[in-house]
């Protein structure tokens, strides 16, 4: 965690919640941005349409198998759209290059610690309700899914400091498609359990398929509001 | 605040301000008790016209004097009956040629109607027309009786679906002698007719039930139902009634509707059985086969309602011994003319509460013989003219009446026999046709104006609560002003009311209506008068109002009816989350860490709240019971007696670790909470663990000692908590606070030394410190929600006990977030409202559901071995409604929690009365918004195919929870009076 702390703040501005100018991200002309921005935008309701027509067969297993693919697509996205380093105009190619390290050692941190924290958001789908005994798998898997949508580009854009953190669960944080991505994800799982009790015999009401596809199309939907939002300094 | 304290110096109260106080406290109960008025009001209208109800007679018919009579001919009976009943077999499946093949359901099932043609004095197929509700269970009950069941039967018992009115069956079993009866198939009929089960021949059982509930599974009823006839049929000397319940046909509809080739092969199949039985009763003339539809289906397959579709079913009677008058194909009869027929055909009394008439030409005879048909029309009108002048409701129906004595006259006068026929036949449908407006439908202007009534009462309500604003808290005034507004207009549209429902002969719609209207109007006029004032609505207040309205939505389906309990926790763990969000953004971090703990414990509780669980017959199989030891006793398992124990002993420690935050653990509170309350629940621990030996077969040789014991513990305790502590409280005034005599020279030593002659000066040598002033009446009131905690927990089994014990615990954490969160000056309905919605919650961690079913009968024997009216009484409604009691009195709690008084201060008394108020009217406004949803779902689905099995427990529910709320609302209203009248006794 420390070693985290200490990354450079280039890397971690966006969450400077005392500058309303920081902007944490800006969809910038630079143009591999753009395309992986707009591709990782177009990548994220493409699984989702794979994932919920593939799920209901065997939700465990199309869980699992995804997973590496899901955190692919993830930290490809946040290496290259995570702000750019502050255009510092006389920075030398060699600093640059450490940047971009540093850049990189953020992004697999970040993917260790949501996979770590794994467990933590298991329980907290326990208490709405997930099962307790049974289907661990599946609530497992489904846990490390959210952790990926919605933890992991938080913890590689925010500072692992406790003011931030605090900022960030009170709703108070500025604006990031990372945070709203977070947001969505959580909103769009909350709406995905609506449909599970209705006795329509459905395969895809089977858990936790509805709430895959709720995440999902909620991460997708928070990530674009957060792309056109971004910059304002509070969400509630 | 580990220790709030404060400093005041003792006066005198006046007089004058104590009685004005006396004059608001209960000026402001009018509050509570109106809109209590008008949910009643509004429930009744609604009830009315939805919960048709019947009084059932007991009487058993004999043969009447009639019979005998020389005039009358009846018809040659049949020794046997062979009824093949199929489940949902709608008219036009057989009834119908149908000019192609344009659905899958036509010309399938054609051997009727084939043989209807080719044989009419033989065979013939009608339509026969069923009553709504078009379910199974009211259908056979209709089928039996002859009657028009409605939901409710007054008069039967709730906990067995047991016919105990006369019935065809019962007289061939009372005529015929028990055990001549063979069943197969729908087990509902064994639940109606337990003795159906004695038909046996040797030592081989001729009973083969199956279960119906799984609508999924086309074959497995019809299989068995077939591999048992056939036996049974060529044993025909061994039963006078074969009953053969087809489930197949219905199935294929729920499950994939009527228009599907799943559909076609399940009617084939049923071609194949009524084929093969007609062969082989072929060579019997002394056997009658019978084959109807208790219901049809509609489009989709399913049935409940009245659609066409649905009430069409189709019937067909044959015998290889001509006995008919050839008919018209599509001869149209009531569904209950099959009883009187079939009374005449097996010659036994017409069941006593018969209304169908006999049908004609089963009655005529292949020679249209019209004395036949006169004289069974004759003995049906005599036992109907018996059933209505036995029956209550049908005062003023004399002009029927008339036509009775008409047709009798004809019958002693005349011969023409068609026109008696005609008579009595008029007479009958005349009959039935009152009792069917009586009955069997829904009153929808009724309901509707119970929905009016709740919309107006939750507008006012939604109104008064914001009127409550800071510049309008003290309430004697414009209650005052408003009290004789409510009453003129109430008495206004009384009469109005009373007027115009005199003029439509709806006089008790009306006359409730217009009372209730009248008064809204006339508070409505009140209102304009008083300067509102618009203060922002509060993010906290549009959750409020957000989740009552998630909650009314879960009534708009089955499934979320069925799995209340857990969209209910689901619910109450997101509030929690926010709850923990807001913690978040508290500034001091003390307060935050308190908050967040809190939140914490609040998520956790809610989802705890969800374990404890009696599965309803929908849940399963995706559903345990934990309640008792296990799924088929209603005996308590140890460990949860062990829970219990500890539950007993921590729960006072939790009441105290609240209280010490306000450092109100002081004066009466260690006694009552610490010693009291503990001894109490532990006694309550000793009674289920007698309770617990003596259900052990072990110990049979003690039973009555221990039944004894079981007594004196509970009556002891019932008079500690039900009559004792309120009592106490109510002349003792417990308050929780300790006075402190504080010297203060070292203080002004100490101020002269450092040259402060300020402090000096200002403070007294001797100072009087009042430890666990700042929460004076918070703590005040604890205890007495305390002392009904504990009566409501001795009228809970174990784990009731246990849940209840969790719903204090939480409402205490709620309460402590309010005051850290600062809810309660934010939006004082939030927490109203929460706390209103876990106590839906907690009915559900009591044991209990959505149905009639799940009423713990047995805690009626708590306190008595026999039914004492106010003891088992209070013990059923602790038990059933304590979660809503317990709301509803915490209510005043969102005020006093953490309130210390203002001394001298005669109007924050006042206004803090308002606050109570208030706080009131948002737990209402949650109550009667919840009932208002629920009403408008089950008018939109009192077609719905689970009306009966599912929203109309569900509405009763919403009912008893509506009322409970208020009631406990008006109730803490007047304690809070007497709460705020006695501090400010103390310190005014």
């Amino acid at each position: 965690m420390a070693r985290i702390k200490s990354t450079p703040r280039q890397i971690a501005t966006p969450s400077a919640p005392t500058s309303a100018t920081a902007v944490p991200y800006k969809p910038n002309t630079h143009f591999p941005e753009n395309v992986i921005t707009s591709s990782a935008l177009l990548a994220f309701p493409i699984v989702t349409v794979i994932l919920s027509s593939l799920l209901p067969s065997d939700p465990v297993k199309i869980l699992g198998y995804s997973l590496p693919a899901v955190a692919l697509i993830q930290a490809v996205n946040i290496l290259f759209t995570n702000p750019a380093p502050e255009p510092v105009a006389k920075s030398s190619g060699n600093k640059k290059k450490k940047q971009a390290k540093n850049t990189m050692s953020t992004t697999i941190l970040g993917l260790v610690l949501s996979m770590l924290l794994t467990p933590f958001i298991h329980l907290i789908y326990v208490l709405f309700g997930a099962p307790v005994t049974v289907s661990i798998p599946a609530t497992f898997l489904l846990s490390a899914h959210t952790a990926l949508l919605a933890l992991f580009p938080i913890l590689c854009t925010y500072p692992l400091d406790g003011v931030t953190w605090t900022n960030l669960v009170a709703l108070k944080a500025p604006v990031t498609p990372a945070y709203t991505a977070a947001l969505g994800t959580i909103a769009g799982a909350w709406l995905g359990a609506v449909p599970i009790p209705l006795d329509w015999d459905r395969e895809w009401q089977i858990w936790p398929v509805t709430v895959v596809f709720g995440a999902y199309v909620g991460n997708a939907l928070g990530r674009l509001v957060g792309a056109v939002l971004s910059g304002k300094e509070k969400m509630l | 605040m580990p220790r709030s304290s404060r400093a005041i110096p003792a006066s005198s109260v006046p007089q004058a301000h104590k009685s004005q106080l006396k004059h608001a406290t209960r000026i402001s109960l009018l509050v509570p008790v109106w809109f209590f008025a008008l949910h009643i009001l509004a429930l009744v209208l609604f009830a009315l016209g939805f919960l048709l109800s019947r009084p059932i007679l007991p009487d058993i018919a004999v043969k009447s004097a009639s019979y005998s009579s020389p005039d009358v001919i009846l018809p040659r009976a049949f020794k046997r009956t062979v009824v093949i009943l199929i489940d949902a077999l709608r008219h036009d499946f057989i009834g119908s040629s149908g000019d192609g093949n344009e659905a899958y359901y036509l010309n399938v099932l054609t051997t009727p109607l084939m043989l209807s043609v080719s044989q009419p004095e033989h065979a013939a197929v009608f339509k026969i027309i069923a009553d709504p509700p078009t379910t199974t269970l009211q259908r056979l009950k209709a089928l039996t009786t002859g009657s028009l069941p409605t939901f409710i039967d007054a008069g039967s018992n709730f906990n067995g679906a047991e016919v105990t009115e006369d019935s065809w069956i019962g007289q061939v079993l009372s005529s015929r002698g028990d055990g001549r009866t063979a069943f197969a198939g729908d087990d509902t009929w064994l639940s109606l007719f337990p003795s159906l089960s004695h038909g046996a021949y040797e030592d081989k059982n001729l009973t083969f039930p199956y279960e119906s509930f799984n609508v999924w599974d086309l074959h497995t009823v019809d299989a068995g139902v077939t591999s048992h006839i056939w036996p049974v049929l060529e044993r025909r000397d061994d039963w006078d009634v074969l009953i053969a319940h087809y489930l197949g046909v219905d199935h294929a509809g729920h499950r994939f509707g009527p228009d599907t080739p799943q559909m076609k092969e399940k009617l084939l199949e049923m071609d194949t059985v009524v084929k093969n039985v007609v062969n082989a009763i072929k060579d019997d003339d002394e056997t009658l086969l019978v084959v109807l539809g208790d219901h049809g289906m509609d489009d989709k397959g399913d049935h409940g309602g009245d659609s066409k579709g649905e009430v069409e079913a189709g019937l067909f009677l044959y015998s290889s011994r001509p006995f008919l008058a050839p008919v018209d194909q599509a001869e149209t009869i009531n569904q209950i003319d099959l009883v009187p027929t079939l009374s005449f055909l097996l010659d036994i009394p017409v069941p006593f509460n018969n209304l169908g008439s006999p049908i004609a030409s089963a009655m005529l005879g292949p020679d249209r013989n019209f004395q036949q048909l006169a004289s069974a029309c004759r003995i049906v009108a005599e036992q109907i003219h018996g059933y209505r002048s036995h029956h209550p409701s049908f005062e003023g129906t004399d002009e029927i009446t008339e036509i009775y004595s008409a047709a009798s006259e004809a019958w002693n006068a005349s011969e023409d026999y068609e026109r008696i026929s005609e008579l009595y036949l008029a007479y009958q449908k005349q009959n039935l046709k009152t009792c069917r407006e009586r009955w069997a439908r829904f009153d929808v202007p009724s309901m509707v104006a119970g929905i009016v009534v709740f919309l107006a009462s939750f507008g006012a309500l939604g109104v008064f609560y914001a009127t409550f604003d800071d510049s309008l808290e003290c309430p004697s005034n414009y209650l005052n002003f408003l009290a004789p507004k409510i009453g003129l207009g109430g008495l206004t549209g009384l009469a109005v009311g009373a007027g115009l429902g005199y003029l439509q002969s709806r006089i008790v719609i009306a006359t409730g209506f217009g009372l209730a209207m009248g008064s809204i109007l006339g508070f409505v006029k009140g209102m304009h008068r008083i300067p509102g004032v618009k203060s922002p609505v509060s993010k906290w207040t549009v959750l409020a109002l957000l989740a009552t309205i998630l909650h009314g939505i879960l009534f708009a389906s089955n499934s979320y009816v069925v799995w209340e309990a857990r969209s209910l926790s689901f619910l109450l763990v997101s509030f929690g989350f926010i709850l923990l969000a807001a913690s978040f953004r508290l500034p001091d971090a003390k307060l935050r860490a308190t908050a967040v703990f809190h939140s914490l414990v609040f998520i956790i509780q809610s989802r705890v709240a969800e374990y404890p669980r009696i599965c309803r017959e929908e849940q399963l199989p995706f559903c345990t019971s934990n309640f008792y030891a296990s799924t088929a006793s209603s005996v308590s398992s140890l460990t949860a007696l062990i829970i219990l124990f500890v539950t007993a002993v921590t729960l006072p420690a939790i009441i105290r670790s609240f209280l010490r935050t306000s450092a109100s653990y002081e004066g009466s509170a260690p006694l009552w909470v610490g010693t009291g309350l503990r001894v109490v629940l532990l006694l309550i621990g000793l009674y289920w663990t007698l309770d617990y030996v003596e259900a052990d077969p072990n110990s049979q040789a003690y039973v009555e000692q221990l039944k004894m014991y079981k007594y004196v513990v509970s009556r002891l305790l019932f008079g500690v908590t039900v009559v004792g502590a309120p009592l106490a409280w109510f002349r003792g005034f417990p308050l929780c606070l300790r006075v402190e005599m504080a010297n203060n020279q070292q203080k002004i030593k100490q101020a002269l030394q450092n040259g402060d002659m300020d402090t000096a000066s200002k403070t007294s040598p001797v100072s009087v410190e009042i430890i666990g002033f700042g929460n004076t009446y918070g703590s005040l009131y604890l205890l007495l929600f305390v002392s009904v905690f504990a009566a409501v927990s001795l009228c809970m089994k174990p784990v009731g006990g246990i849940a209840m014990a969790g719903m204090v615990y939480q409402i205490l954490t709620l309460l402590e977030l309010g005051d850290v969160l600062d809810l309660f000056t934010i939006s004082p309905i939030v927490t109203p409202t929460v706390i209103a919605l876990m106590s839906t919650q907690y009915y559900f961690a009591t044991g209990h559901q959505a149905t009639l079913a799940s009423i713990q009968w047995d805690v009626a024997f708590l306190f008595t071995e026999s039914i004492r009216p106010p003891l088992t009484h209070i013990a059923l409604i602790f038990n059933t409604l304590g979660p809503f009691i317990l709301a509803g009195l915490a209510v005043p709690l969102t005020v006093f929690y953490k309130l210390s008084p203002s001394p001298r201060d005669f109007g924050a008394s006042e206004a803090i009365m308002g606050r109570v108020v208030r706080a009131g009217t948002g737990a209402m406004i949650y109550a009667g918004g919840l009932a208002l949803t629920n009403c408008i779902m089950t008018v939109i689905l009192r077609r719905h195919l689970m009306v009966w099995k599912i929203f109309a427990p569900r509405f009763m529910l919403a009912g008893a929870t509506v009322i409970a709320i208020d009631l406990a609302i008006v109730a803490s209203t007047f304690f809070a009076g007497k709460v705020i009248e006695g501090v400010y006794d103390v310190f005014g």
